[in-house]
């Protein structure tokens, strides 16, 4: 046992550190709360066990709040991979957002346009062009700035927040003019009509909730990302741009092509969160469909590690804590944007690789005073 | 939000609407510029931003006085700025992350301390806000000129008297150009660094209090809308000079107001509002694609510098 606590150590190490992130997080941010004059114990109950009272189900107080938190663990998983890929390589791809939203709009189109006999092959084919659509335009949304940052310099940080800006009023604009009735927004929000019965994929029902099947294509998503990092010449070259790209480019790495291929695979990623929300999910673009999904994306990737499994599991851990805010509000009247204090904390910590040095030094020189 | 800040003055000609829309760009902008100088870069403009754009709005709503709005606005931008300064000089933290970390996180404290304040969610409650310096009229029409417009063109001048006039610019710019050879002439890199934190915040606080209790008198969630980012590129577009900081702020500006003028003057009838709202984050993206690699920035700006 002892061994393979040893063997492990860094391993162990940096889950702790990130278990110790998020804890700081949640102290922080019920730190804060309790200045305002709100009760933060309350608060992180109603988030993660809901109240009976209220009717609300929190993160996981029931299966209705698991079906949520799993479904929207989806969208957040696959933004955290896209931005664990551009992080690897040293990329700061804030774009996912943008890809999403012109991701689920293709998907829309596919699945609106055109219709295939229900049960038949061509159902199956129509839905896997939908999305191998989104992902496409994904891909296109994220060439823009992608080629920018190689070709012309442009700082990715700007040019992807902007178009993220961009793409949200796009798709509303074409949502609006094209697909809303004349007589103005219908009460539900700015949304389409339905896609063809044949692009969407049911849910599943168990125990009176349903489902979301989206994790299969997430998973897939985890795995490929995962054999591409850890076991291709690809996701050696990433690690090396994204360690030195001047050292990169003198061992013969075409860092421009890495850059690119990172940034475009995020993209490809936001597009099948888009795809996912429209044919797994909801059936129709829904023009709010994403309360940040993409900026989620970066304190997944961060307080995962980098890793493929530490994002699938900070995915499920950020997804419970936008889900459980929204049980926020009718608990305890905190708006549900606390998830966004909490999640500013994490991400602030987990940008000081150098506070953990200085507590480590710290420790150490307190050990050797006490010896 | 655009409903609130075009309704008092329908018809406001582009070129005042300039003038309003470059004031929060332009102090962004030069904080920016004096940081970078100095080898820091910040990219958590837009959450400093909106806390001070909260902190000045309730500042005016307890007292109804909206110089102590501007006060706590400042106070709050340099707290900010300084807490930023010392997170990326003594802890070495990756400069984008935390700006991106604070800019989440602004958003989730400052709705949160709106809805306490003003029981209300999304936006809180019209506050006293700052006389105007001029106002002009033409007609029937009545443009107003704010206190901020000279106060930001002065500290731009001043901005560009400090950096290249003066032996303390000199100093900040070498701690920017080559943080080890300022070391070694005796600079204190650290501290010079902190001032600039200090001082670059305080101008996002200013342009957050601007946003709040000058341009519009009302606290709205996330109502910087993007502007911190905006004055990002403005550094680049402008070279990192502040001189140039002044005309590149105000042709963003023409961008921004232009959003307003094309959907008040032709309507959402022939135009849906979404695509003049497309416009000044698609011209940034523009600018910087043209700008991004014609000019060079101070060498180590974003470098961490650890002493040996």
């Amino acid at each position: 046992m002892s061994d393979i606590l040893r063997r492990n150590r860094g391993r162990i190490l940096m889950v702790l550190e990130s278990i110790a992130i998020i804890a700081f997080g949640f102290v922080i941010s019920g730190a804060i709360m309790f200045a305002v004059g709100y009760d933060p114990i309350a608060a992180y109950s109603a988030m993660f066990l809901g109240s009976k009272e209220r009717g609300m189900q929190g993160a996981f107080g029931g299966i209705l709040g698991i079906s949520s938190t799993l479904r929207e663990a989806t969208f957040i998983i696959l933004t955290g991979l896209a931005a664990q890929m551009a992080f690897s390589a040293g990329v700061f791809n804030i774009g996912v957002e943008g890809a999403m939203y012109v991701g689920a709009f293709a998907s829309f189109l596919v699945g609106y346009l055109f219709d295939a006999p229900a049960g038949s092959i061509l159902s199956i084919v129509h839905a896997m062009v939908a999305i191998v659509a989104a992902m496409l335009a994904g891909l296109a949304w994220t060439y823009v700035p992608a080629f920018l940052k190689i070709k012309r310099g442009a700082n990715e940080v700007v040019t992807t927040i902007m178009l993220n800006y961009v793409a949200t009023y796009l798709t509303e604009l074409l949502v609006v003019k094209f697909f809303l009735p004349t007589t103005g927004v219908p009460p539900g929000g700015i949304i389409t009509p339905q896609i063809s019965p044949s692009a969407m994929i049911p849910q599943l029902e168990l125990f009176g909730a349903r489902f979301n099947l989206g994790i299969i294509p997430t998973m897939i998503a985890a795995v490929i990302v995962f054999i591409v990092v850890k076991r291709s010449v690809i996701g050696y070259s990433m690690r090396a741009v994204g360690a030195s790209p001047d050292a990169a480019k003198y061992g013969g790495i075409d860092v421009n092509k890495v850059i690119l291929l990172v940034m475009l695979a995020g993209g490809a990623m936001g597009g099948l969160a888009g795809a996912i929300d429209v044919q797994f999910t909801e059936y129709r673009f829904n023009q709010a469909f994403s309360p940040g999904y993409g900026s989620s994306g970066i304190p997944v990737a961060l307080i995962g590690r980098l890793d493929v499994v530490g994002v699938v599991l900070a995915g499920l851990f950020m997804s419970a804590l936008h889900i459980g805010a929204q049980s926020i509000q009718p608990v305890t009247g905190m708006p549900r944007e606390v998830s966004s204090l909490i999640e500013g904390v994490i991400v602030f910590c987990a940008a000081l690789p150098g506070a953990i040095d200085i507590i480590r030094t710290y420790l150490k020189r307190r050990g050797v005073k006490n010896e | 939000m655009s409903e609130i800040l075009v309704d008092p003055i329908i018809f406001v000609s582009l070129v005042f609407g300039a003038i309003r829309s470059m004031i929060p760009l332009l102090l962004g902008c030069v904080g920016e510029i004096t940081l970078e100088r100095s080898g820091l870069m910040n990219m958590g403009i837009e959450g400093i931003m909106l806390m001070s754009a909260f902190a000045s709005a309730y500042g005016s709503w307890t007292t109804g006085n909206p110089l102590v709005g501007l006060m706590y606005g400042a106070a709050v931008g340099a707290f900010f700025g300084l807490l930023y300064g010392y997170l990326c000089v003594k802890l070495r933290a990756n400069q984008v992350v935390l700006g991106l970390g604070l800019t989440t996180f602004s958003l989730g404290l400052t709705e949160l301390l709106s809805v306490a304040v003003w029981t209300t969610y999304g936006y809180g409650k019209s506050v006293p806000r700052f006389p105007s310096l001029l106002t002009l009229t033409f007609g029937n029409l009545v443009y107003e000129i704010s206190y901020f417009l000279p106060v930001s063109i002065a500290l731009a001048l001043g901005a560009y008297h400090l950096l290249y006039k003066t032996k303390y610019g000199l100093i900040i710019r070498s701690c920017g150009e080559n943080a080890l050879a300022a070391d070694a002439a005796g600079i204190n890199v650290p501290m010079v660094r902190y001032l600039a934190s200090a001082f670059s915040g305080m101008l996002f606080g200013l342009a957050g209090t601007y946003i709040a209790i000058d341009w519009n008198s009302i606290f709205i969630r996330a109502m910087t809308g993007g502007r911190g980012w905006v004055s990002i590129a403005l550094v680049i577009f402008s070279g990192w000079s502040p001189l140039t900081a002044i005309g590149g702020s105000l042709l963003f500006g023409f961008f921004d107001t232009l959003q307003y003028w094309v959907s008040a003057s032709l309507g959402a009838s022939f135009l849906p509002a979404q695509l003049p709202r497309m416009i000044p984050y698609l011209v940034t993206v523009i600018v910087l694609a043209i700008y991004g690699k014609k000019v060079k920035g101070p060498t180590e700006v974003g470098k961490p510098y650890v002493k040996e």
